[in-house]
C-alpha cells in the first residue's frame, strides 16, 4: 500500500469516527501518537466527578511493533509464534506533585491480582490501523484509571496523615515537556533464518550424548514506543532487541541436576553473532554439561575466586544495580518513608574498592542495545557518574524523587504496562588498575599462596538469579598453580551480598561488554528470552580474595531407567 | 539427523490468501480426506481405517518407549502395570475483532504429550484418591517437537514416562499407607479393564477462509461500537484441528482427530446502578463452511445490542419463588449443571462428595416423561453441530452413548476407567484438558421428553399456575451462563446458576418484561421434583465445562421445561459507575455496508 493510499484510508477511517474526544492539537502524522495525545489532553480537561479532585496529570504509552519467537529442541522445532504487538497503558493521576494518587497500595490486603493497586490501566490495542477501536480502548482506560486514582488518592492522603511527618519527599518532580518523534520503519525480522538458527543450533546438542534437555530459543521484537503526557510531551522512539538463549541439562545418577545456559542479546537480529559462532558455543555448552556431570563432588570451598569473561560482567550485573537504583519504594499505609528506605541504596556508601567507578549513559542513541534518547517519563537520559573511587556518589532517578535526590536523571524504564523505576541502561564498571593478563595471573598466584591452597575456583558463566544474589556457576573450573584445569560439577555461592564487591582484589584482561535482558520487575529472576535490554562493560577478569561456595545436594530423584539413546549404547545397537 | 517433513511455516498463515489450509506436521499414512468428507453422524463409523491400528512415526515411537519402560521397570521394586500415552497435535487460529478493528490474529501449531503411569493393581493403584488431604495437584505433560524423527519423539516420551513413573512411585507409597489404616468406603477398580482399541483416521485439516473471517469479525464487531449502550464488545473466530495419538501398554493403538470452528460475540454494558451486564452468542461447527454467513452474525450482534439496551433499562427482580419456564438454552445448561455433574461416576468414589445419586439406580429421580442420555458420538442435533462430539475419550476408550435416566428412572452413570457407579468399566467418558488427569465428564447431554406440549401451551400452563397461586406474573428463564453447584458433604448441596436473560410473564396479558439480577438457587432433588411439563422445541447449547480435569468441550440439548416452582435470589452486582464521557462511536451506515 502506498503512503498516499494509506493516508486516504486513514482519512476515511477518521471520517467514520464520531469522536468522544475533541482534537486539541495538530497531528503528528502517526495515528497511534495522535490518538494517545488527544486522549491524554481530553482526559485532563474533561474527566470530572463532582466533589472529587480533577486529573492532575495523564500519561499514555503504547508499543506498536512486530515480534517473532521460536524454540527448537535437539534440532527439531517445538513451536514458533510470529506476532503483531500493540499494547498500551494509561495512568491518570489526581492530587498535586507534592502528594498525588500514584504509587500507593496496601500490602496488607495483597497487591498482585488487586486491580485497584495497579498503577496503570492496561490496554490490548487493535493490531490494525483502525482509529475507532484504538479510541474506544483509550476512552475506557482513561475512565477506569481516573476513577481508581480518585479512590487511591483519598486513601493515600488519609494514610499519610496517619503516619505523620516523616520527611517523605514530594511524589513527583518537574521536567520540561519534549517532542521527539522518530517514525522510522520497523526493522524486518528474518523469520525463516531465525527458525533455521534455532534448529541448527539446538542440533549441536545431542540427547544421545546423555543430555536430558537441549533447547535453543530465539525472540526478536522491534517496535515504536509512544509516550504522551498531558503537559505536552510527545515521544515516538524505536526500541527492540533480539535474543538467543541456549539451555542444556541432565540429571546425574545421584539426582544432581547439571545445567548450563547462555544468552546472546543484540539490538536486532542482524546484530546477533554469526550462526556458526552460536552453533559452536552451543556445542561447547553441551560439552560443558557432560564434563561437569563426570566431575567429582566438592562439599565446600572457601578461598579466592576468579571471574572471567561473562561471569565477570555478571558479578556486577547482579550485585551493583540494587545499590544505584534510586526510586524509593511505593508508599505503604503503615510504614514511614524512613522505614521504607533504610535498606535501599545510600549515597556515600563504599561499594567497590578504591579506584573503581560506575557510570551509566543511555547514550542518546536509540539504535543501540539498551540506549535511548528519552526515558519512559519523557526525560532525556543523562550520563550519571554513580560510583567514584569506590563510593556511591549519585543514583539513577525517575521523576519520583527521594529525600536526598529530587531530580530525574532520565532512567525511568520498564514495560509499557508495568511499573517504571530507575534502571541502568548502558553502564560501565571500571577500575583505575586494569592489569595485563600476566600481571593479573601473578596476583592470582599470590592469592593462592595467601590462601595456602593449590587450586582456586574460576567461574566463567552463571545461571540466573534475583538482583542482590549471585547465581549458581554453570561453567566453572578448578585451576591449579601449574595451569591445569578440571571441571566443577555444582557449587553455590554462600554469604554473598554487596559487600562481596569490596573484596575484589584485582581486575585485568581488558574489558568485556555484555548485553543482557534484565527482569521487567527489578526484584525478579530474569527471564531467558524477554526483558529490559541493558549493556554492561566491565573488566574481563576479576579476582575476589575470599568467597564461600557449597555443594547444594541432589535436586530430585535420579532417572528410574536410562534414556533410549543410553539404552541403545549399552546394548550396542 | 534424519530428514523429516516439517509443518508449513505457521507465519505463512498470517499473510495467507483467501483460503487457509494448514497441513498436519506428521505424514501418517495416506492423504487426508477432503474437508467435509468425514462422516459426522452418530456412531464412530466414518473412517475407512476403523479397526486398523495406525502405523506412523508417532505411534511407533510411543509404543516403543512404552514397551521399553514396561520392560526396564518391570523388575523394579515398584513395577508399573500400566502405561498410557496421549500425544495431541493442535493447529489453531484465533482472530479477534473489536470496534471494527482486528485485535488479535494468532496462528499456532503445538504438540503436547500426556502420560499415565500406574503402579499397583487395577483394584488399587497409585492414582487412587488420597484422603489425608493437602495433596498438591500436579500438572503433567510436556511440549513435543513438531517432527517425525523417532529418536526425538522417543526421547521426549522417555523423559515424561520417567517423570510420571517417579511421581507414581512416591504416590503409591502414600496410597498403600492410607489403605492400611483407613476404611475404604467405596471399593472399586482404579483402572477397569477395557478391550484395547485399534483405530486410525487421517489427520484433519484446518481449513477456512481467512480473509472472510477477518471481514466477519471486523464487520460484526463494528456493529457493537455503533450504539452508546455497549461498553465493551468483541467478535472472535477460532478454528482448530486436532490429531490425537493414543498408545497403551494394553495394546491400544489409536489415531483420531477432529476440527472445530467457533464464532463468539461478547458484549457488555453497565446500568446506571453499576450493574455490569454481559451477553454472549456463539456459533459452533465441525467444518468452517457450516458457520453462518456474515449477515447472520451481524444480525445476531445487532440483536445482542438491542437486548443489552433493554437489559440496561430493565428492573431488578426481587427474590422470587414460584412457577417458571426454562426455555431455549437455559434448560440444557440447567441440566448440565444441576444433573450432569451429579452423574459423573468418579464423584461417587470421593468420600467427601455428597454422592446424590449413589444407590439410587432403579429409582425414579425425574418425572416419568423425562429421559436423559449422554451421547458423545452424536455430531449434530437440531441442526446444530455439537461441541461434545468425540470418537475416543482421553483414556483411549471409544465414546459411548449412556442412558442415564429412562422414563424418570436412574439407569447409570458416566464412567471413566475408574468407575464409581454401578458399572464395572468405562463407557468412554474419561476426559481432560491437556496436562490434567482424566475423570468422568459429560459430552453431549441430551434431555428427551416422551410427552411434550407445544411451547405456546407450556406458556399457557405457566400463566395458569401463576394465576392459580394469585401471582401477577411468573418467570421465564431464557439464558443461563455459569454458576456453581456444591457437591461436597460439609456444606448444603445447593446450586446457584446465573440467569442472564429472565422475563416476567404477566398473567394479565401484558408483553413479557425483561428483568435483571436473577440467580436461580435451590437443591437438586427438590428442583427435579418440580419439573411438570416439557415443550416440543429442543435447544442446543455449546460451551466448555471446567471441572477437576480442566476444561472440556460440552453440549446440552433439552426441551423447554415448566417447573412448578423455582427460587431466585439477588445476583451479585458490580458497583462501578458508568463512563464519564460518551464513547467514540461507529457510524451505523458504515457498519451496514
Amino acid at each position: 500500500m502506498t503512503r498516499r493510499v494509506a493516508l486516504a484510508a486513514l482519512a476515511a477511517l477518521l471520517a467514520s469516527v464520531v469522536p468522544g474526544a475533541d482534537p486539541v492539537e495538530p497531528r503528528h502524522g502517526d495515528p497511534s501518537l495522535d490518538l494517545l495525545g488527544e486522549w491524554t489532553t481530553t482526559a485532563l480537561e474533561r474527566l470530572r466527578i463532582d466533589g472529587s479532585p480533577p486529573p492532575h496529570r495523564v500519561v499514555a504509552s503504547a508499543v506498536d511493533g512486530v515480534s517473532y519467537t521460536a524454540r527448537a529442541s535437539f534440532g527439531d522445532l517445538v513451536w514458533e509464534a510470529p506476532g503483531r504487538q500493540r499494547r498500551g497503558s494509561v495512568e491518570v493521576v489526581v492530587g498535586a506533585d507534592e502528594l498525588d494518587s500514584s504509587r500507593y497500595y496496601d500490602r496488607r490486603v495483597g497487591r498482585w491480582g488487586n486491580q485497584e493497586a495497579e498503577p496503570r490501566q492496561e490496554m490490548m490495542l487493535a493490531i490494525e490501523d483502525g482509529e475507532l477501536a484504538f479510541a474506544r480502548d483509550l476512552w475506557r482506560a482513561t475512565d477506569v484509571s481516573y476513577k481508581k486514582a480518585v479512590q487511591r488518592w483519598r486513601t493515600k492522603v488519609a494514610a499519610r496523615r496517619a503516619v505523620g511527618g516523616d520527611g517523605a519527599p514530594a511524589d513527583w518532580s518537574a521536567a520540561e515537556p519534549v517532542v521527539a518523534i522518530d517514525l522510522g520503519p520497523l526493522r524486518a525480522i528474518p523469520e525463516a533464518e531465525l527458525r533455521r538458527l534455532v534448529e541448527v543450533a539446538s542440533s549441536a546438542l545431542d540427547s544421545a550424548d546423555g543430555l536430558d534437555r537441549g533447547e535453543v530459543t530465539v525472540n526478536v521484537v522491534d517496535y515504536r514506543y509512544y509516550t504522551t503526557t498531558s503537559d505536552g510531551t510527545r515521544l515516538a522512539q524505536p526500541e527492540g532487541y533480539a535474543v538467543v538463549h541456549a539451555f542444556a541439562s541432565l540429571v546425574r545418577d545421584d539426582g544432581v541436576e547439571i545445567a548450563d545456559e547462555v544468552q546472546w542479546v543484540a539490538r536486532d537480529a542482524a546484530g546477533l553473532p554469526p550462526s556458526a559462532t552460536i552453533v559452536e558455543e552451543v556445542r561447547a555448552l553441551g560439552r560443558n554439561v557432560l564434563a561437569r556431570a563426570a566431575a567429582a563432588d566438592v562439599d565446600y570451598y572457601e578461598g579466592p575466586v576468579v571471574f572471567e569473561d561473562r561471569a565477570a560482567a555478571e558479578l556486577f550485573r547482579y550485585l551493583v544495580p540494587p545499590e544505584i537504583m534510586g526510586t524509593p519504594p511505593a508508599p505503604e499505609p503503615d510504614r514511614s518513608y524512613r522505614s521504607q528506605t533504610r535498606q535501599g541504596p545510600r549515597l556515600g556508601r563504599r561499594l567497590l574498592p578504591d579506584g573503581w567507578s560506575v557510570v551509566d549513559d543511555p547514550g542518546g542513541a536509540p539504535g543501540v542495545l539498551g540506549g535511548y534518547l528519552y526515558d519512559r517519563e519523557g526525560v532525556r537520559g543523562e550520563r550519571v557518574e554513580l560510583v567514584s573511587d569506590g563510593f556511591v556518589r549519585d543514583l539513577l532517578m525517575t521523576r519520583v524523587p527521594r529525600a536526598e535526590k529530587r531530580k530525574s536523571t532520565g532512567h525511568a524504564r520498564g514495560s509499557v504496562t508495568g511499573e517504571w523505576t530507575a534502571r541502568p541502561s548502558r553502564w560501565r564498571v571500571g577500575s583505575s588498575k586494569n592489569l595485563t593478563d600476566r600481571t593479573f595471573d601473578r596476583e592470582v598466584a599470590r592469592a593462592l599462596d595467601r590462601a595456602r591452597t593449590d587450586r582456586l575456583l574460576v567461574v566463567r558463566r552463571m545461571l540466573r538469579s534475583r538482583p542482590g544474589q549471585l547465581p549458581q556457576p554453570s561453567w566453572a573450573v578448578w585451576r591449579y598453580a601449574d595451569g591445569r584445569e578440571e571441571p566443577v560439577d555444582v557449587l553455590e555461592f554462600d554469604n554473598v551480598d554487596r559487600r562481596t564487591l569490596r573484596g575484589i582484589a584485582a581486575a585485568g584482561g581488558g574489558e568485556l561488554t555484555l548485553g543482557y535482558l534484565a527482569p521487567w520487575d527489578p526484584d525478579d529472576v530474569p527471564d531467558s528470552d524477554t526483558g529490559l535490554p541493558m549493556v554492561v562493560t566491565a573488566p574481563r577478569r576479576l579476582l575476589v580474595e575470599d568467597m564461600e561456595l557449597v555443594f547444594p545436594g541432589p535436586d530430585e530423584q535420579p532417572h528410574a531407567y536410562p534414556s533410549p539413546a543410553a539404552a541403545a549404547a549399552r546394548s550396542g545397537s | 539427523m534424519p530428514a523429516v517433513r516439517r509443518s508449513r511455516p505457521i507465519h505463512a498463515l498470517a499473510i495467507a490468501g483467501a483460503l487457509v489450509l494448514l497441513p498436519c506436521s506428521t505424514s501418517g499414512e495416506g492423504a487426508p480426506d477432503a474437508p467435509g468428507a468425514r462422516t459426522l453422524a452418530a456412531g464412530i463409523d466414518g473412517p475407512e481405517a476403523a479397526g486398523n491400528a495406525p502405523d506412523d512415526p508417532a505411534t511407533r515411537a510411543l509404543a516403543a518407549e512404552i514397551d521399553r519402560a514396561m520392560a526396564a521397570l518391570g523388575a523394579s521394586e515398584a513395577p508399573p502395570y500400566h502405561v498410557g500415552a496421549e500425544l495431541t497435535e493442535t493447529r489453531a487460529v484465533r482472530i479477534v475483532g473489536e470496534s471494527g478493528g482486528l485485535h488479535d490474529w494468532s496462528p499456532s501449531v503445538r504438540r503436547w504429550l500426556d502420560v499415565d503411569v500406574r503402579i499397583g493393581s487395577r483394584e488399587l493403584d497409585s492414582s487412587h484418591a488420597l484422603r489425608s488431604g493437602n495433596e498438591r495437584p500436579q500438572r503433567g505433560g510436556t511440549p513435543v517437537p513438531l517432527t517425525d524423527d523417532p529418536a526425538a519423539l522417543r526421547h521426549v516420551a522417555w523423559l515424561e514416562i520417567d517423570e510420571r513413573y517417579r511421581a507414581a512411585r512416591e504416590r503409591w507409597a502414600k496410597v498403600k499407607a492410607e489403605h492400611e489404616v483407613l476404611v475404604e468406603e467405596e471399593p472399586s477398580q482404579d483402572l477397569a479393564p477395557v478391550e484395547p482399541a485399534r483405530y486410525s483416521e487421517p489427520p484433519p485439516e484446518l481449513r477456512f477462509d481467512a480473509r472472510a473471517m477477518e471481514r466477519l469479525v471486523q464487520r460484526a464487531s463494528r456493529v457493537l461500537a455503533e450504539e452508546p449502550v455497549v461498553l465493551d464488545g468483541a467478535v472472535s473466530f477460532s478454528g482448530s484441528a486436532q490429531t490425537t495419538w493414543f498408545v497403551s501398554s494394553e495394546g491400544s493403538r489409536i489415531r483420531h482427530g477432529g476440527s472445530h470452528y467457533r464464532i463468539d460475540i461478547d458484549a457488555q454494558t453497565i446500568a446506571d446502578d453499576g450493574d455490569l451486564l454481559q451477553l454472549y452468542a456463539s456459533f459452533d461447527a465441525h467444518e468452517a463452511d457450516r458457520l453462518p454467513p456474515v449477515e447472520t452474525v451481524v444480525a445476531r450482534a445487532r440483536e445482542l445490542v438491542s437486548l443489552l439496551a433493554q437489559l440496561r433499562a430493565a428492573p431488578l427482580e426481587e427474590p422470587y419463588s414460584g412457577p417458571a419456564i426454562l426455555s431455549d438454552r437455559a434448560a440444557g445448561v440447567f441440566f448440565h449443571e444441576i444433573f450432569g455433574h451429579r452423574v459423573e461416576g468418579h464423584r461417587l468414589k470421593l468420600v467427601d462428595n455428597a454422592q446424590t445419586f449413589r444407590n439410587r439406580v432403579g429409582e425414579r429421580i425425574l418425572p416419568e416423561f423425562l429421559s436423559v442420555v449422554d451421547d458423545p458420538t452424536l455430531a449434530r442435533a437440531a441442526g446444530t453441530d455439537l461441541n461434545g462430539f468425540y470418537r475416543f475419550d482421553n483414556q483411549g476408550v471409544p465414546a459411548g452413548r449412556v442412558v442415564l435416566v429412562e422414563d424418570g428412572v436412574l439407569e447409570g452413570f458416566l464412567e471413566s476407567r475408574s468407575p464409581g457407579g454401578t458399572g464395572t468399566t468405562s463407557n468412554g467418558h474419561g476426559r481432560r484438558q491437556q496436562g490434567e488427569d482424566p475423570v468422568s465428564r459429560q459430552g453431549n447431554l441430551i434431555v428427551e421428553a416422551s410427552h411434550t406440549v407445544p411451547d405456546a401451551e407450556l406458556r399457557r400452563m405457566l400463566i395458569e399456575r401463576a394465576r392459580a397461586e394469585g401471582r401477577d406474573y411468573a418467570l421465564r428463564i431464557e439464558e443461563i451462563q455459569g454458576g456453581f453447584t456444591f457437591t461436597g458433604r460439609t456444606i448444603p448441596n445447593a446450586f446457584n446458576v446465573n440467569a442472564v436473560l429472565a422475563w416476567r410473564v404477566w398473567v394479565d396479558g401484558r408483553p413479557d418484561e425483561l428483568v435483571r439480577g436473577v440467580d436461580l438457587i435451590g437443591t437438586p432433588l427438590e428442583a427435579f421434583s418440580k419439573i411438570v411439563a416439557a415443550g416440543e422445541l429442543h435447544s442446543v447449547f455449546n460451551g466448555a465445562c471446567g471441572a477437576e480435569s480442566g476444561w472440556v468441550p460440552v453440549s446440552g440439548v433439552a426441551p423447554s421445561l415448566l417447573l412448578a416452582s423455582i427460587e431466585t435470589q439477588r445476583k451479585q452486582r458490580h458497583q462501578t459507575t458508568p463512563p464519564l464521557l460518551p464513547p467514540p462511536l461507529a457510524r451505523p451506515a458504515e457498519a451496514r455496508e
